[in-house]
C-alpha cells in the first residue's frame, strides 16, 4: 500500500535556519502529531509539502503521487487547517464557501451545511466576527466538506480553549474512522497528541529526531527519577537530557531495559509523557 | 478563475460604491477637465479597484490560502488581470447611467459623456498602468509596491501633459507632421485597432512578468 504521505531527503535553505534533507513517511488511517518547538521547521515542512514554500531538494510524495507534477490532483484531496485565520475576513462564511466550494470537484454542500450547524456557525456572519474557535471550526468544515483524504493541520489547537480543543480532537477521531484517511498534525502543545496520534514525527532544528509509532515511543523511553549520587560522567552519557539539582536527578532515557539493568531499584522509573520527550530531547543536559 | 474575479468583487463591495460616488464627485466637480474626463474618470477608478483588491488579498495574507487551494498559481495571476476589464466595463456603466441621469435632472453641469475616443485612450492609460503595477505587485507584494503607486500617479497625470507640451512645442519639426499626417489619414476604427492592440501587446508582456515573479514565490 502506497504511504498516504513521503517525505524523502528535504531541504530548504533560509538565510538564518535550514531543513536538513529530513525524510519520515505516514500510512494510510492514522494520525500522525508533528511535534517540535517554534522555529524548529513545522511549518517549514508544511508548507512545502503544499508548494507554498519552493523546496531546494528532496522529494514529496502524497498519495504515491510528485506534489509538483500532481500539486491539482493532490490539493484537491487535501484539507487544511492553520493556526491562523487565512480567510477573507470582510466576507461572511457563505461568501467565503461561494468562492471556495467550485475549486474542489468533490465538494459536498450538504456536509458543509451539516458541519455549520454541528459547529453553531451562522453562515450569514462575517468572517472577522469570529472567535478564534469559530474560525478554526470554519477552517475544519471547509476541509471536511470536500471528502479530504489527508487533512494537514499547523498548530490548529494554538490559542484555542480547552473546550474548542477537545471538540477538534473528538471530530479527528471520528474522521480517521475511515482507513483511508490520515492526519498531519502539527503541534507543540503535546498533551493533544498523548490523547490521540498513532505516529509521532519529532523534529528539532531542521532535522528529524525520530519518526516512530506514539506507543513504541512512550514504551521504550522511561522517565529515571533518583539521587545525585547515582550519577557519574560515563552513566550521564546514558541520558537522552537530564535535569539535576541540589536534590537529585531527573532524566529522559531512550532504552527502559537498560536503564533498569543499571540502576536496578536505585531508581524511580516512569512512563514519559510527549512532553517529556520533547523537552529532553530539545535541551539535553542541563544544571537546574 | 471565476471565483478569484468574484471575490475581488466581494471583499470590496464598499468600494466598488463608493467609486460611483467618486464618479458623481468627478462629473461635478472637475467641470475643467472637459473631454478627457470619461477616460480619467474611468482610469481613476479601475486603478483604485485593483489597487484596494490586491490591498485586501495582502491584509488577509491571502496568497497562503489561496495556494493551499487547488488553484494554479497562473489562475491567480491571470483572474487578477482579467479583473481590470470586469472593472471597466462596470465603471463605464456606472459613468454612462450617471452622466444621462445627471442630465435629465437639468443641473448646471456641463457633461461630457461616454465616448469611443474616450474609450481608447482610457485602455491605453489602464493598460499601461496596471501592466506596469502589476508585476511590481506580484514580485514584491502589496507594500512594498506602494510607493510604485504614488510614482505612477505623477507619471501619468504631469508626465502626460509634459508629452503633450513636447509635441506642441515641436509641432513644426518634420516627425510630428510626418506623424500627424499619418493619424489624420487614418480611420478612427484603424486608430481605435492600433491602440487596442498595443495595449494587448504591453499587458501581454506584463503578464509574462507577472507569472514568472509569482511562480517563484515563497509564500
Amino acid at each position: 500500500m502506497e504511504p498516504i504521505l513521503e517525505v524523502t531527503k528535504l531541504r530548504k535553505n533560509f538565510k538564518d535556519f535550514s531543513l536538513k534533507d529530513i525524510s519520515f513517511t505516514m500510512e494510510k488511517g492514522y494520525i500522525m502529531g508533528f511535534i517540535g518547538p517554534n522555529g524548529a521547521g513545522k511549518s517549514t515542512t508544511i508548507k512545502l509539502i503544499l508548494n507554498l514554500l519552493k523546496k531546494d531538494s528532496g522529494v514529496i510524495k502524497v498519495f504515491g503521487l510528485d506534489n509538483l507534477k500532481h500539486e491539482m490532483a493532490i490539493k484537491n484531496k487535501i484539507g487544511f487547517v492553520f493556526e491562523e485565520n487565512y480567510f477573507y475576513e470582510e466576507l461572511t462564511i457563505r461568501e467565503m464557501k461561494k468562492i471556495i466550494a467550485p475549486l474542489y470537484t468533490n465538494w459536498d454542500d450538504s456536509a458543509f451545511i451539516k458541519y455549520l450547524s454541528n459547529f453553531n456557525l451562522p453562515p450569514q456572519k462575517k468572517i472577522k466576527d469570529l472567535s478564534k474557535g469559530m474560525k478554526m471550526k470554519f477552517s475544519l468544515a471547509v476541509a471536511l466538506s470536500h471528502h479530504a483524504d489527508l487533512l494537514i493541520m499547523d498548530e490548529p489547537t494554538a490559542g484555542l480553549d480547552p473546550v474548542v480543543r477537545n471538540e477538534l480532537l473528538e471530530i479527528l477521531t471520528y474522521v480517521i474512522q475511515d482507513e483511508n484517511k490520515g492526519v498531519f498534525f502539527s503541534t507543540h502543545i503535546t498533551s493533544d497528541l498523548d490523547k490521540i496520534a498513532d505516529f509521532i514525527t519529532f523534529i528539532n532544528d531542521g532535522q528529524i529526531i525520530l519518526s516512530i509509532a506514539k506507543d513504541q515511543l512512550l514504551d521504550q523511553h522511561a522517565l529515571v527519577k533518583g539521587s545525585k549520587d547515582l550519577l557519574d560522567n560515563d552513566i550521564r552519557k546514558e541520558f537522552i537530557g537530564i535535569k539535576e539539582n541540589q536534590f537529585g536527578f531527573e532524566g529522559l532515557v531512550a532504552d527502559r531495559l537498560k536503564a533498569k539493568a543499571l540502576f536496578g531499584a536505585h531508581v524511580l522509573m516512569e512512563k514519559p509523557a510527549l512532553e517529556d520527550i520533547m523537552l529532553f530531547y530539545t535541551r539535553g543536559w542541563q544544571h537546574v | 478563475m471565476y471565483n478569484l474575479i468574484l471575490k475581488d468583487i466581494l471583499i470590496q463591495k464598499k468600494i466598488i460604491l463608493l467609486s460611483f460616488a467618486y464618479i458623481v464627485f468627478f462629473v461635478i466637480a472637475m467641470q475643467g477637465a472637459g473631454f478627457v474626463m470619461y477616460p480619467t474618470a474611468l482610469t481613476a477608478i479601475t486603478y483604485m479597484l485593483v489597487v484596494t483588491s490586491c490591498a485586501y488579498d495582502d491584509k488577509n495574507k491571502a496568497d497562503v490560502m489561496l495556494n493551499s487551494l487547488p488553484i494554479k498559481r497562473s489562475s491567480i495571476v491571470l483572474a487578477k488581470y482579467l479583473s481590470v476589464i470586469v472593472y471597466v466595463v462596470t465603471g463605464t456603466v456606472a459613468y454612462w447611467v450617471i452622466t444621462t441621469l445627471l442630465a435629465l435632472t437639468g443641473l448646471p453641469v456641463k457633461i461630457y459623456p461616454v465616448s469611443s475616443e474616450g474609450f481608447a485612450g482610457g485602455l491605453l492609460a489602464i493598460g499601461f498602468i496596471n501592466s506596469i503595477y502589476f508585476p511590481f505587485y506580484f514580485k514584491f507584494g502589496y507594500i512594498k509596491s506602494r510607493f510604485l503607486n504614488l510614482i505612477l500617479f505623477f507619471v501619468f497625470f504631469f508626465g502626460l501633459t509634459s508629452v503633450v507640451k513636447f509635441i506642441y512645442v515641436q509641432k513644426d519639426t518634420s516627425w510630428v507632421k510626418i506623424a500627424a499626417k499619418f493619424i489624420n489619414s487614418q480611420t478612427d476604427l484603424q486608430i481605435f485597432t492600433y491602440i487596442i492592440v498595443l495595449t494587448l501587446v504591453i499587458m501581454a508582456v506584463s503578464l509574462a512578468l507577472s507569472l514568472r515573479a509569482y511562480q517563484g514565490k515563497d509564500f
